[in-house]
């Protein structure tokens, strides 16, 4: 038995798919978003159903605005890329669907651990913030930044620590990724409002999705 | 009938020591608590981990006692046979958190069960249900991703860490504590127990 034998594959299956950019957008463009964002969303609160079950959500690409017209476009293309990478057959035939939200933190602010049921992909536009980042790990302290949990329990790697991938948030930078996969924002460190866009997509596959009732 | 199957079974159990055996405690494993400095492989190759209960100190091995009467218990809320036939190996070692200090989220590989024992810290806590501060609570997560429920938040169980607290739970599940921000110590013991295998365990070789 050959011991070095060249004939092996290691086949990598089911990766965990993660669209990281940095947005090519106008510093007028996105100052724009923000307005908008702001203007939309101040009276909607960002809580779970279970401190207040009477909050009303919105959409922010229901907006009628060249800026938002180009967002939508640019969620599209991103998600189709997506879909893609994970597989689909001829994804243009799919129709996505989206609801979009502006939110800010405020210094001190995270987004606990979740995900999001019932929807494919989750997607966050960062318009504007401070980058605070020392360079140093954040094993026993947080950095503000978002931090991605292996979906995958069974395998995580405590000696070397790889169950969280860290992200470090910037202005202008776009980031989506599965809905399945639990995530967090550690607190926020900067000192302006972090301006950030969120993104829940859903694909409406054609075989079933037209044809849901409510009962 | 509704049948609620594969619970994801977590013990806790408040006032567990008396308080003049947790005094006793407290100080009998504060020698203990630099010798393991808290971090992964990945920052220190040369880390060992030694285990608290080879110490004979009366109050460590009657902790000891406890946790081991705790463990079989456990073993049969969790449907082992006969738990009581089987061998537990634990190893247990004291921690220290500072203000700021926190555990991002994580499980533990190779084992079956993992306990901590809050022995001394400030309870800070808002006693609100948040989703966007930190309160410096451990956070229980869903192993199962797809029925997180984000609109009513459930995919989180916050537990409020207070003095003289046992927590067991199993070593798949991943957990967190929040950022810690009472002033004095927390001090805690963690616990990584795994079960013998009958059949296997003694039959491993090193390859």
């Amino acid at each position: 038995m050959n011991v070095d034998n060249q004939q092996i594959t290691i086949q990598r299956h089911w990766p965990v798919n993660i669209l990281m950019e940095k947005v090519d957008i106008s510093d007028e463009e996105n100052q724009e978003l923000i307005r908008i964002g702001e203007e939309h969303s101040k009276e909607f609160k960002h809580v779970p159903d279970i401190l207040d079950p009477n909050r009303k959500g919105y959409n922010l690409l229901d907006v009628d605005h060249p800026v938002i017209d180009k967002m939508k476009a640019f969620i599209k293309s991103r998600t189709l890329m997506m879909m893609e990478a994970e597989g689909f057959i001829n994804p243009e035939k799919y129709d996505i669907e989206v609801v979009s939200a502006a939110r800010s933190h405020q210094p001190g602010e995270r987004s606990k651990t979740h995900n999001h049921r019932g929807c494919d992909y989750v997607a966050v536009y960062y318009a504007d913030l401070d980058v605070v980042n020392d360079g140093t790990d954040n094993f026993k302290t947080p950095k503000g930044r978002l931090l991605l949990t292996d979906p995958i329990s069974q395998r995580s790697r405590a000696l070397n620590h790889t169950q969280n991938i860290d992200v470090i948030p910037y202005p202008k930078f776009f980031i989506m990724h599965p809905a399945y996969l639990y995530h967090q924002s550690e607190p926020y460190l900067g000192e302006r409002t972090r301006y950030f866009f969120t993104f829940v997509i859903r694909i409406a596959e054609p075989i079933q999705h037209p044809f849901y009732k409510k009962i | 009938m509704l049948h609620q199957l594969w619970p994801t079974n977590i013990w806790t159990e408040h006032n567990f020591l008396t308080d003049d055996i947790l005094k006793q405690f407290h100080q009998a494993i504060l020698p203990h608590i630099d010798k393991y400095n808290g971090v992964p492989e990945i920052f220190n190759q040369e880390i060992t981990i030694p285990n608290l209960f080879l110490d004979p100190d009366d109050s460590i091995q009657y902790f000891r006692q406890l946790v081991k009467e705790r463990m079989y218990y456990f073993l049969r809320v969790e449907g082992f046979i006969d738990p009581e036939e089987l061998e537990i190996e634990i190893n247990v070692f004291p921690r220290r958190f500072v203000y700021g200090d926190r555990a991002r989220p994580h499980t533990h590989r190779g084992i079956d069960y993992v306990g901590v024992f809050y022995v001394d810290l400030d309870v800070v806590d808002s006693n609100e249900d948040t989703c966007d501060r930190d309160d410096g609570r451990l956070l229980l997560i869903d192993p199962i991703a797809q029925r997180s429920r984000g609109l009513n938040h459930n995919m989180l169980f916050q537990l409020k860490p207070v003095p003289n607290l046992f927590i067991i739970h199993p070593a798949y599940m991943f957990h967190e504590s929040e950022m810690y921000k009472g002033t004095k110590d927390r001090i805690l013991v963690v616990m990584n127990a795994r079960i013998k295998d009958r059949q296997q365990a003694n039959s491993f070789i090193k390859l």
